[in-house]
């Protein structure tokens, strides 16, 4: 019997293994892939660790780092391993797992989920038209560009302006294409700055706000895109619509936390994140297993998604000592007026660190005052100097505000 | 605006200020909301500089592509022939990372250096 | 009344010039209309005429693309290949959707040299594709019809086909829903008491009464709770039901391709990727099949062309019908939905609207639920694009049969086009001009419910038309499917893993397949990712290819050895991707 087993080695499995490791705790990560690192090694650009490291690196030598705290923690690794199925024991979880060695029952004590997220989908979105070959997802054609050093096509175009197209438009600007465009529904792109200005606009790339895609042509192959203009709610504008000649389609339309395996063993999700309900110690709905980094919900810097690892590690360690600080009654978290989503979504402990939540806005504003509030009470309020829904926010929630309460609302106002 | 003068985005915080940069002898930054896109224009309008990631060809290898990267910035003028530079270029597994790819590429004094380790696999 | 008269009394009601010819049953038109849809009315309207036995519809309309240049270019292509030898068999059979590799396999009982050209790189590819699935019980054809006699056969055939062939099929029944909207139409006429009586007692009475005309078993009227018992969540509205347990289910490009990979080890050669451009013909008989790829020389022909069988005819110069290409979008659900649906529903609307009947939810083999299709005719037999709004009218119309239904969960949408004829019904019939050409075309819903018994019958009808049919005893039927990884106990795999160590690779991780099934596949003849994709059902989960597309291009790209740039997602022309990086050598 295990102690615990962390499936995913993507960044936020790499983080909390060697974090739950150091304490003494028998661990090992399940890797479905050959490698460690996950989505890092195919993110060949900067940026990563600046809020954990005060420095730019890329994604492998984010993950590099993280990679050599697995093996000095004496952490195991399985690579090649499927997870085919958990189910709850009455001391702990036995796994089903297939690997090119086999179908091994594994046993353990808790389980932390790390299995991230997956990229939403062109039917996700309902785009029209025909089915033909050319249409990608943005992480593909990242995985694509940097591990194969093969191109989408010569003239893509790239649906969506968050920080994922705009870094493969990047790429694809670098690694040669002949032309790109990129489209959006919002004003201006949704990605960080950093991302917009050197990505597209140090290399002029074109790019269209509140403009989609509503069909695909093509019979084989893509061989243009109905574009059409949207209004501020992005609903499309009738008469607008125009043909554009391109070659592939890019699609960087969101990404969803990967639930469906937490749910099968009955974690309760959350229909705003999409991810499983944590409390502050990331422990589902179901005892003993926990969920983190972008499997909770979807971070914008992975150095954020790492940091819900390290909390976790706290949790993982409590749960194991059976020592237990639940509260009688959890502390619900819900996101009120203008806002999207809360995480963590209950305060189940009594501790008394203060508890770092992240909320994701429903609006744009400049000069938003945040609210802590409890029915009329406000519990805690803080200014913003601006926010809006592509940026994830985080505040600190002290303990003390908490006693007797019994749900909490995150409002933006 | 003279030909020099240019716009960029202030990439400090999330609000991402269109900055103006009037440069002259002086530099003059307008459109930023805080102390900090002064700062970030006056920076942007001398020596605007990028980090460059792309990847060269690797044999024996588990991938066919080995990233790489700049080790610091090079100037952004001079990005193209960065990539020029590289293209075609070929290496071998094992390779170390940080191991130097190309040394003082496009004469920038900046070297190229793998992200990561590549082990022989044939 | 002659059939001429009929045509002329029909045609006055249009306000348009339109002449036509009758001659043994067949009506041919021509003239100009304004619109498509007018088209589609007069064919349909001549169609309906007793005693027509095809429409010819060469009415143009405005705004008609020229169909001239595709005709050029089978032309051009035949004078091309019309010296070439490309082989000659007894029996060619034109067409690889599920009614043509049913008649080959039903051809390979017997000691006949038969062969299938097929324009495509993998069989199904056509109308069988896009489909539901279902396997109707033979309720709704009329009276006197080919099609109903077919349906009803074929549905009883359907068990024994697929234990023999290996591919899933299960009788789930089918519920036909009575609500307050079945009789909207007709409310002025029927006050709310007297709607609601009827709706309770006649109607289902009706439907039944059908049932029994068609010899259908075990037909049972539901009312209240029992309704409520069979159909977890249906809605407040219902009625009346009226079951039906023979109605099945099947993936029919599994059955499709079961039927190729049978046909294929009981001798029939397959010309994949071969396209019928024209006919060597003598006098009124045919020779040979042209192809772009060379001769096939040929005593006897099968047109089961589908959408095109309109176009094959009319090469072979024995113009009897017009195929109307007839659009349906249908919509697939994930399978991690727990709200069960364990028949295939339908709402009965009066009278059945000509643009949305058919169609219902349905279960599939595979776990997932479809709603669909929706029914819209077409300019383009090609046109299998989907509309937000197809969506939206999908949505909009089932969610009042299962109003709690999680209709957000949807992971796919996909179009197919029906290949109708005028007359509506199957036209399964030596050919007017042609003595050794026969006709299996217009086979449109239920095709796939009645595709083994349509075979059966075409060989009747090749008997008659004199081919010699002798038993080959030699004949075996059964055919293995491709194991799954997803399927086996962990006992199973483990010992395939230790003989191979690649079925313990998953790379679809949504429907657990395993590479070792990829290359199986491949071993299997399919060179395309889609026609992987139909074979293992990798891909075809929550995330879309979205996770293992680019894996399963990597093995294929090794396996079929080839540039992982030059990958396909089915045709030729259908690279997923394009190019190297700075135009680097791969």
């Amino acid at each position: 019997m295990k102690d615990v087993v962390v499936i995913g080695g993507g960044p936020s499995g790499l983080a909390a293994a060697p974090e739950i490791g150091k304490k003494g705790y028998d661990v090992t990560i399940l890797e479905r892939n050959g490698e460690l690192g996950g989505l890092l090694q195919q993110c060949i650009h900067e940026g990563f660790g600046t809020l954990l490291f005060d420095k730019s690196l890329s994604g492998p030598e984010f993950a590099d780092i993280f990679i050599n705290r697995v093996h000095d923690t004496g952490v195991k690794v399985e690579l090649e391993t499927y997870v085919k199925s958990v189910e709850k024991r009455e001391d702990g979880f036995e796994m089903t797992a297939v690997t090119p060695k086999g179908v091994e029952i594994i046993k353990t004590r808790s389980l932390v989920y790390a299995i991230g997220c997956r990229e939403r989908n062109r039917f996700e979105i309902k785009i029209g038209g025909t089915r033909p070959a050319g249409v990608l997802t943005a992480g593909t054609v990242q995985r694509l560009v940097n591990l194969y050093g093969v191109l989408p096509g010569k003239n893509p175009i790239i649906v969506g302006g968050g920080d994922v197209g705009l870094i493969v438009a990047r790429h694809l600007y670098l690694e040669g294409v002949e032309s790109i465009l990129m489209v959006y529904p919002e004003e201006f792109f949704s990605g960080l700055p950093r991302n917009a200005q050197q990505c597209i606009l140090d290399f002029d790339i074109p790019y269209r706000p509140r403009t989609t895609v509503k069909r695909i042509l093509g019979d084989k192959k893509v061989e243009a895109v109905e574009l059409v203009k949207v209004d501020e709610n992005w609903d499309m504008i009738q008469g607008t619509e125009e043909i554009y000649r391109c070659d592939s389609v890019i699609l960087s339309v969101g990404l969803v936390p990967y639930s469906e395996k937490v749910e099968e063993l009955g974690a309760e999700i959350d229909c705003k994140t999409n991810g499983p309900v944590v409390d502050e110690f990331f422990e589902t709905t179901v005892e003993g297993v926990f969920s983190v980094g972008n499997l909770v919900q979807i971070f914008d810097y992975v150095d954020d998604a790492v940091q819900t690892s390290f909390v976790a590690a706290q949790g993982v360690d409590k749960y194991l000592k059976g020592f237990s600080s639940k509260r009688d009654k959890p502390v619900k978290l819900k996101p009120g007026k203008n806002v999207g989503t809360v995480t963590p979504q209950v305060i189940a402990h009594d501790a008394d660190d203060d508890i770092k939540i992240f909320f994701r806005p429903g609006i744009e504003k400049e000069g938003a005052r945040i609210e802590l509030t409890s029915g009329k009470e406000v519990l805690k309020h803080q200014k913003k100097r601006y926010v809006r829904p592509s940026t994830l926010e985080e505040m600190e929630l002290p303990r003390d505000i908490l006693s007797k309460k019994k749900e909490v609302m995150v409002d933006v106002r | 605006m003279s030909d020099e003068d240019r716009e960029v985005l202030c990439v400090r915080c999330p609000k991402g200020c269109r900055l103006k940069l009037f440069i002259d002898e002086n530099i003059v930054v307008k459109g930023q909301e805080c102390k900090l896109g002064v700062d970030y224009g006056k920076k942007e309008a001398r020596h605007p500089e990028r980090e460059v990631p792309t990847t060269v060809k690797i044999k024996n290898a588990r991938w066919p592509r080995l990233p790489v990267r700049s080790k610091k910035s090079v100037p952004l003028a001079k990005i193209d022939e960065v990539m020029e530079e590289l293209r075609g270029l070929k290496v071998e597994a094992p390779v170390k990372k940080g191991e130097v790819i190309v040394q003082n590429v496009a004469d920038t004094s900046v070297d190229i250096i793998a992200e990561r380790d590549m082990e022989r696999e044939v | 009344m002659s059939i001429s008269r009929k045509v002329k009394k029909v045609l006055k009601k249009f306000p348009y010039d339109i002449s036509f010819v009758v001659d043994e049953g067949i009506v041919l038109l021509e003239g100009e209309v304004n619109s498509h849809q007018e088209w589609v009315k007069i064919g349909l309207n001549i169609g309906d005429i007793k005693g027509v036995k095809g429409v010819v519809n060469e009415i143009r309309w405005k705004g008609m693309k020229e169909g001239k240049t595709r005709a050029e270019r089978r032309e051009n292509i035949a004078s091309k290949n019309e010296r070439k030898r490309l082989g000659k068999h007894e029996v060619v059979i034109i067409g690889g959707g599920i009614i043509g590799c049913s008649i080959a396999r039903e051809l390979s009982k017997f000691k006949v040299d038969v062969a299938l050209v097929e324009k495509g790189p993998d069989v199904s590819l056509g109308q069988t594709r896009a489909n539901n699935g279902m396997v109707h019980p033979g309720l709704a054809p009329s009276k006197g019809s080919l099609k109903r006699r077919l349906n009803v056969r074929g549905n009883e055939m359907y068990g024994e086909l697929c234990e023999e062939l290996d591919v899933p099929f299960k009788r789930v029944g089918s519920l036909i829903l009575i609500t307050s909207r079945t009789l909207k139409k007709y409310k002025r006429y029927l006050p709310l008491g007297l709607n609601t009586g009827f709706c309770k007692y006649i109607l289902p009475w009706l439907v039944k009464k059908k049932a029994d005309r068609n010899r259908l078993k075990g037909v049972e009227i539901l009312r209240g709770d029992d309704i409520k018992k069979e159909v977890k969540g249906v809605t407040d509205d219902v009625i009346s039901a009226v079951k039906i347990p023979s109605t099945g289910i099947v993936d029919p490009y599994e059955l499709t391709i079961a039927l190729y990979e049978n046909a294929k080890k009981n001798g029939v050669d397959f010309y994949l990727d071969t396209e019928v451009v024209g006919f060597a013909k003598e006098d009124s008989m045919i020779r040979g099949v042209i192809t772009d790829k060379g001769v096939l020389g040929a005593h006897h022909v099968v047109n089961a062309a589908g959408l095109y069988s309109d176009e094959i005819a009319e090469l072979a110069d024995t113009k009897e019908f017009t195929i109307h290409p007839r659009k349906g979008v249908e919509l697939l659900f994930n399978k991690r939905i727990q709200d069960d649906v364990e028949h295939c529903l339908t709402e009965l609307t009066l009278p059945s609207h000509p643009t949305s009947k058919g169609g219902g939810i349905n279960p599939t083999v595979h776990g997932n639920i479809i709603w669909g299709p929706t029914a819209k005719e077409i300019e383009s037999k090609k046109d299998t694009s989907v509309d937000k709004k197809d969506i939206d009218e999908i949505m909009e119309r089932y969610s009042k049969v299962l109003p709690d239904f999680p209709r957000s969960e949807f992971i796919r949408y996909f179009a197919g086009v029906r290949a109708p004829s005028f007359t509506e019904d199957f036209i399964i019939r030596p050919a007017k001009e042609v003595q050794n050409l026969l006709h299996v075309a217009a086979i449109q819903s239920p095709g796939i419910a009645s595709a083994p018994a349509i075979a059966e019958y075409s060989v009747e009808m090749l008997d008659k038309m004199g081919l010699k049919l002798e038993r080959d005893e030699s004949f075996d039927g059964s055919r293995r499917a491709m194991d799954r990884a997803a399927e086996m106990s962990d006992d199973e795999l483990r010992s395939r893993i230790q003989e191979e160590q690649r079925w313990g690779n998953i790379v679809c991780t949504c429907e657990m397949v395993s590479e070792a099934e990829i290359i199986e596949a491949i071993n299997r003849g399919a060179e395309s990712f889609d026609a992987i994709k139909r074979r293992t059902r990798a891909g075809m989960g929550e995330c879309q290819e979205s996770y293992c597309l680019l894996r399963i291009a990597d093995i294929m790209s090794k396996e079929l050895d080839i540039p992982l740039k030059n990958v396909k997602k089915e045709w030729a022309e259908s690279e997923f991707f394009d190019g190297t990086v700075r135009g680097e050598e791969g």
